[in-house]
């Protein structure tokens, strides 16, 4: 988990963006450094693999190359491409929507020693059937409170950054947290059950 | 009914308490209402249960992205077209400028020579609709053409094969269409009438025999029994029994054999005399 403000670096931040309008990509592989990481684990924590996950950070990127002179400076560099990130996600996952693709936990084998180390393999077990039910919840979600609960409660954003990425008011955040949380809750409970 | 809000309080709070987010007071004040209300219970139980699976989910190890940055920066450089300069631009900009210059000039040639020969009295539409009919035959698209040609000829015009060939048909063209006539061949033509007949119109007779008759034109065309069911196509129809009178007359001569009607109700002599319309039909010709 990368634990961040969201406070800006006017200075720095300011120069970097200059360049990359400029043209330079020496200026836009430090923002690629920078920022690749949390993109990826945003996407996917959306969508639920790796393949899709370097699909999108990919595009994420290449869209912002593409749209660097259009940045206004209004938000950080991490909330515009968080912006872009989600957008893409949910074409993504819009398009499975369209081709009834289901999830399939039995494709989840890149969890097997991802910490790269050696471990108890009841351990593993156990971490597999908790990341599975993970994205068995989240993925039962509708796609709006499924971002916001990435957003607010992995990615550990607060509520203005989450309103600039989301475009919507503090206000509205608040109040679709809330929605979320109280479906979240539900369905975690309904899959806790017993039998189930 | 304060439980009732007191649970409503409770229930708001119960996210920061499961997250522990929640000071010491307010905790022991949720615990201590918790230990009194099942339904709390069991809605503070299913939010540990939530809280517990999103830190797993926080705390979940991401796996490694297989992309890097030299997979993406073979695509971040377009292909950029060389940018003009202005010795390129100079000669392009001269060319066009040539080139909107002559097609304005043939615009404006070709719309005032068109435009002046209409102008000079050709006669148009309008013209040829007000023109009396001089002859009893019927009125046909073809009768009015000669008009037009005579006309046509009478003027003196520029030839269009001063533009060349192609341009020069086309203006051809254009001329002879602005010059056709308005005619509506929609209209049917007018049946040839029998000899001794009044000329078939456009109206039909006895609203115009009434309206003359209103102003004191001349006097009302008064048909023959034979002629009103000719016009009628052998059926005298309870509308032209309406509008004719019909005035037997002495059988003793030959032309009083028949009856002889009157549009109108306007009387005519018996004798007749004067009272038939004429064969030619210029009585209607001058009426209307």
């Amino acid at each position: 988990m990368i634990a961040t403000t969201g406070v800006r670096m006017p200075g720095a931040e300011d120069q970097l963006v200059t360049r990359c309008r400029a043209g330079d990509q020496d200026a836009f592989a430090q923002v690629y450094a920078q920022y690749e990481r949390q993109v990826f684990r945003y996407a996917y924590h959306l969508l639920g693999n790796r393949e899709d996950a370097d699909d999108i950070k990919q595009e994420t990127f290449l869209r912002a190359y593409q749209a660097i002179k259009s940045f206004r400076s209004e938000s950080s560099l991490q909330t515009w491409l968080l912006k872009i990130c989600g957008n893409l996600c949910r074409d993504r996952i819009k398009s499975w929507d369209r081709r009834k693709v289901v999830y399939d936990s039995t494709l989840r084998d890149e969890q097997l020693g991802a910490s790269g180390e050696s471990e108890d393999p009841l351990a593993i077990v156990q971490r597999n059937e908790m990341t599975d039910t993970i994205f068995r919840v989240l993925r039962g979600m509708p796609e709006a409170q499924r971002i916001i609960i990435v957003l607010h409660e992995i990615e550990d954003l607060n509520y203005d950054e989450i309103s600039a990425i989301l475009g919507c008011s503090r206000t509205s955040v608040k109040l679709r947290l809330f929605r979320a949380r109280r479906a979240l809750k539900e369905r975690v409970t309904s899959l806790m059950k017993p039998g189930v | 009914m304060w439980f009732k809000s007191e649970c409503n309080q409770i229930s708001e709070r119960l996210w920061e308490y499961a997250s522990q987010h929640l000071s010491a007071s307010e905790t022991a004040q949720i615990e201590g209402h918790l230990q009194q209300c099942a339904r709390c219970q069991a809605e503070a139980d299913a939010c540990r249960q939530t809280v517990a699976l999103l830190g797993a989910a926080r705390r979940l190890p991401v796996p490694a992205s297989r992309t890097t940055w030299q997979d993406l920066s073979p695509r971040l450089a377009p292909a950029r077209r060389p940018a003009l300069r202005s010795a390129d631009l100079l000669p392009r900009l001269t060319l066009a400028g040539a080139g909107t210059a002559l097609a304005a000039t043939l615009l404006v040639v070709f719309l005032t020579g068109g435009h002046r020969s209409t102008l000079a009295g050709n006669p148009t539409a309008a013209s040829l609709d007000r023109q009396p009919i001089a002859s009893a035959g019927p009125k046909t698209p073809s009768a009015a053409a000669p008009n037009v040609a005579q006309d046509k000829t009478a003027h003196s015009e520029p030839d269009g094969a001063a533009f060349g060939p192609t341009l020069g048909s086309f203006y051809n063209g254009a001329v002879a269409l602005l010059r056709t006539p308005n005619v509506n061949v929609a209209r049917k033509p007018m049946p040839a009438p029998a000899p001794g007949l009044p000329t078939p119109h456009r109206r039909s007779y006895p609203r115009l025999a009434r309206l003359d008759a209103a102003r004191g034109h001349a006097r009302p065309a008064a048909i023959t029994a034979d002629t009103a069911a000719q016009l009628d196509g052998g059926n005298v129809s309870p509308r032209t029994q309406q509008n004719y009178v019909l005035s037997p007359v002495s059988a003793s001569t030959e032309d009083e054999t028949a009856h002889r009607y009157v549009i109108g109700s306007i009387p005519v002599s018996q004798s007749g005399a004067g009272m038939v319309a004429s064969s030619d039909g210029t009585e209607e010709g001058r009426a209307w």
